[in-house]
């Protein structure tokens, strides 16, 4: 079956593949904006990257190869926001070194890619379980149960301060582990 | 491995402090000017988008994922709890800071339980009570009701009470082990829990790799008996008069059902099941008339260990049994016998 100008040429009917396409991007426009804005300071330009954004998720997406949607939604996001702000600081439109960006989805990508999602996911788990048990509630808290920082303070009678320098401490320490199993989080998506 | 260098080092600590402060938001004018400078070097940008992976993959996480996290995090919590609780005590608000008051908060600190595990490396759970323990090894600890677990060193811990599941982490060159009076369980990398019994028997079953179960030289007439290997869903019992039996299959994961607050009845005598419910509860359960202990009632089914008067409902409505709710005691007798009844739990139970 040929989707030709979807350029996805895989074997998953169109229709299916928009609708997922769809309800992804629906799912998480709120938050992609938000992410957005705050790290170009620029809720217009925001807006811009999240357009460019979904028009490259709906040429290149491919449900099959893509391990984590969300991450990959977020990520394709954060390389046009870094464009944008090379762009704007040399102004010119030549993109140098854009991070992972322009790979297109690989063709020959490894039939197992649900069981290399699972070990990422299981090695990412037990990363943070074994985090110092300080850095990992604040870490839990954060960024699995998704609560305001405020909130953590509060709940752990520390300073927003301590929780910051936490939340860093945990992230460096997680980044730096799934790093020593040979984990390439540049290409995870 | 490769050498890292300083300016490394110093890219991941502040890609992970920017990344963090992207994920709380609300950076000034200046910080974001500072952010999008730092951002022109392309191996700045490509440690952030590290950092954000993690971040990203962290909100993705499958429920089951989720919920074995916050289950750290319930065992995490308690500890702060328990501190917080010393500092705004109303002693330490209205009392006079005197020389006195420094001893009791000392004695205070010690009683914290955070702050005592710190010195004493001994692990504890309260009854009905369940909890992670990260040991020194990264092993990891789940502690069932009424435990105790006390690490000695050099991976070498003793179980003291109740019943722990294990989840050792790999290391040939130094296996883990685990004592229980004068037995050992030693294992390389597996899982394994090991409950002792309030009556000194002890219950060792395997859910994944291997064990050796030995007895130690106690000195007494009897020789110890010799080592067992357990292979996944084996399970063994031994009494501490030296009496064993046989390496036999089990249902392994029936065997820690516990951790789900669950308690498998099937199979099991009456007097097995209100034993296991006792462990849980904080009012006795008491089966005086020994016929009911006796009989073979097939109960059937799962009951909810964290919740001791509903499993006791359920008792009730499942077998010709009548739960009389008593100021200390419930009394569990044949229903044709039994004193004028109240529900258990029904009038407001804590």
């Amino acid at each position: 079956m040929d989707t030709g100008d979807m350029g996805s040429g895989d074997g998953s009917p169109p229709g299916r593949r928009e609708e997922l396409v769809e309800r992804l991007c629906r799912a998480h426009e709120a938050q992609l904006l938000l992410y957005l804005t705050r790290m170009l300071g620029r809720p217009d330009v925001a807006r811009e990257v999240v357009q460019d954004t979904y028009e490259r998720i709906h040429k290149l997406f491919k449900p099959e190869d893509v391990m984590f949607p969300r991450a990959m939604l977020f990520k394709i996001a954060t390389n046009f926001a870094l464009m944008r702000l090379r762009r704007a600081r040399l102004e010119s439109t030549l993109i140098t070194g854009s991070a992972g960006m322009e790979r297109v989805p690989d063709e020959a990508a490894p039939p197992d890619k649900r069981a290399m999602a699972d070990e990422i996911n299981e090695r990412l788990v037990q990363t943070i379980q074994e985090l110092h048990p300080s850095l990992r509630t604040v870490f839990v808290m954060a960024h699995v149960q998704g609560k305001p920082r405020r909130d953590i303070a509060e709940q752990l009678g520390i300073s927003l301060k301590r929780v910051d320098k936490r939340m860093t401490k945990a992230l460096r320490a997680c980044r730096e582990r799934m790093e020593s199993f040979g984990i390439d989080l540049l290409r995870v998506d | 491995m490769f050498a890292r260098t300083e300016s490394d080092k110093t890219t991941r600590d502040e890609a992970a402090a920017w990344a963090t402060l992207l994920d709380c938001g609300g950076m000034s004018e200046l910080q974001l000017q500072a952010f999008h400078a730092w951002l022109e070097d392309p191996g700045h940008a490509r440690e952030l988008t590290n950092h954000q992976t993690v971040l990203f993959l962290a909100q993705d996480f499958r429920s089951e994922q989720k919920a074995a996290l916050e289950r750290t995090l319930a065992d995490s919590e308690a500890k702060f709890a328990a501190l917080r609780r010393l500092f705004t005590d109303p002693l330490w608000l209205t009392g006079t800071v005197t020389a006195v008051a420094a001893i009791v908060a000392i004695g205070g600190w010690f009683a914290s339980r955070a702050v005592r595990e710190l010195f004493t490396q001994s692990y504890t759970t309260e009854i009905g009570e369940t909890r992670t323990v990260t040991l020194r090894d990264g092993t990891l600890a789940y502690l069932n009701t009424q435990s105790q677990l006390k690490w000695v060193g050099d991976r070498h811990v003793v179980l003291l009470q109740g019943e722990v599941l294990f989840e050792v982490v790999h290391n040939a060159a130094r296996p883990f082990r685990v004592g229980v009076d004068h037995s050992e369980i030693r294992d390389v990398g597996t899982q394994f829990d090991v409950y002792r019994k309030s009556s000194g028997s002890v219950v060792v079953t395997v859910l994944s790799g291997q064990v050796a179960v030995k007895e130690m030289e106690t000195g007494g007439a009897q020789p110890p008996w010799a080592e067992r290997q357990l292979k996944p869903n084996e399970q063994i019992e031994y009494t501490p008069s030296s009496l064993i039996a046989d390496v036999h299959p089990a249902n392994a994961s029936k065997a820690i059902r516990w951790r789900d607050g669950l308690l498998e009845t099937e199979g099991q005598s009456f007097a097995a099941i209100v034993n296991e419910l006792n462990r849980y509860s904080n009012k006795r359960i008491l089966v005086p008339d020994q016929r009911l202990n006796l009989e073979n009632m097939n109960i059937g089914g799962t009951l909810n260990v964290h919740d001791v008067p509903a499993a006791l409902r359920r008792i009730q409505n499942l077998g010709p049994i009548v739960v009389t709710d008593t100021e200390d005691a419930y009394i569990l007798s044949y229903k044709a016998e039994a004193p004028a009844a109240k529900q258990p739990g029904a009038a407001g139970h804590p």
